[in-house]
């Protein structure tokens, strides 16, 4: 906590169940963390409601998306980027080969290799691994809070940030 | 500069307490303290800090830097004020020693910030 503080980034990661977020303030130091499980019904309305709350209480120098151009979440992804720009934040729309890239050091990295690469470089996250997923079982819910940081760190790297991952 | 105005939330979470957790260490009754400090909707008493300064081994700059910066800010501007109002003032020997603390004290409160610039 001793280190100069950087931009507040909010990575915001909405997915099937909900959203999961995470707040950094410089590549290395993770502010907040969460998940948040969401009805399918108004599932819009209420995502947009609880990141303006997060919004309020971060007051965040940019939001990083996840940029998905079709199916059942590309609606959200829109109205989440509208709202966002709304209370004029700088918006970053991270795609999930952008992800790959950054991760590409991993060889052919798989998402749960990525997990277990962003529990390294950012250890309090390390409890919420899940464990390896059985092809019969649906995704853990924790998996959303991974794709969150590895979409924050590839913010990071994209900007210059001296980062490894 | 902090970009957050308290650090607490991040120092809880950090260590995975949870707010009830953080509200018996703090000797608080109910946990919606805890909410309420982290949202700054409400001021930390002196024995609260210092038990968050001791429990997570932080500076309280660290911890609440917008609430430290205000009160610092404050400080030396009567500090300021005390100064200019006693070099009006007859040159007896208090004051010669009230004077003498007070540039202690503005040499305190800015040594810090040298420190970094190092």
């Amino acid at each position: 906590m001793s280190r100069p503080h950087g931009a507040l980034i909010l990575a915001f990661y909405p997915h099937a169940r909900g959203f999961s977020y995470v707040v950094f303030e410089g590549p290395l130091s993770l502010v907040d963390w969460g998940m948040s499980d969401v009805p399918a019904k108004r599932k819009t309305a209420t995502c947009v409601r609880r990141l303006s709350f997060l919004l309020d209480q971060y007051r965040p120098d940019a939001v990083v998306i996840r940029q998905i151009r079709e199916g059942r979440l590309a609606k959200l992804s829109e109205a989440i980027t509208e709202f966002v720009e709304s209370r004029r934040i700088v918006v970053a729309a991270v795609s999930r080969e952008k992800i790959r890239e950054v991760f590409a050091h991993l060889g052919s990295p798989t998402r749960y290799a990525i997990v277990q690469a962003v529990a390294k470089q950012i250890p309090v996250l390390a409890p919420y691994v899940p464990p390896v997923r059985k092809i019969w079982y649906g995704e853990d819910r924790r998996m959303g809070l991974f794709d969150a940081a590895a979409m924050a760190l590839t913010f990071y790297q994209g900007n210059g940030a001296a980062v490894r991952v | 500069m902090a970009k957050l105005r308290n650090y607490l939330r991040v120092y809880r979470r950090r260590w995975y307490l949870t707010q009830g957790e953080l509200a018996f260490l703090l000797d608080y009754e109910a946990e919606s303290f805890i909410s309420r400090l982290e949202r700054d909707e409400r001021a930390i008493t002196l024995a609260a800090a210092s038990a968050c300064h001791a429990l997570f081994g932080a500076e309280l700059q660290e911890l609440f830097p917008a609430l430290m910066e205000g009160l610092e800010e404050g400080l030396v501007a009567r500090m300021q004020e005390l100064n200019a109002r006693l070099l009006q003032s007859e040159p007896t020997q208090k004051t010669a020693s009230k004077l003498e603390m007070l540039q202690e004290a503005m040499a305190r409160l800015s040594a810090p910030a040298e420190k970094q610039e190092v």
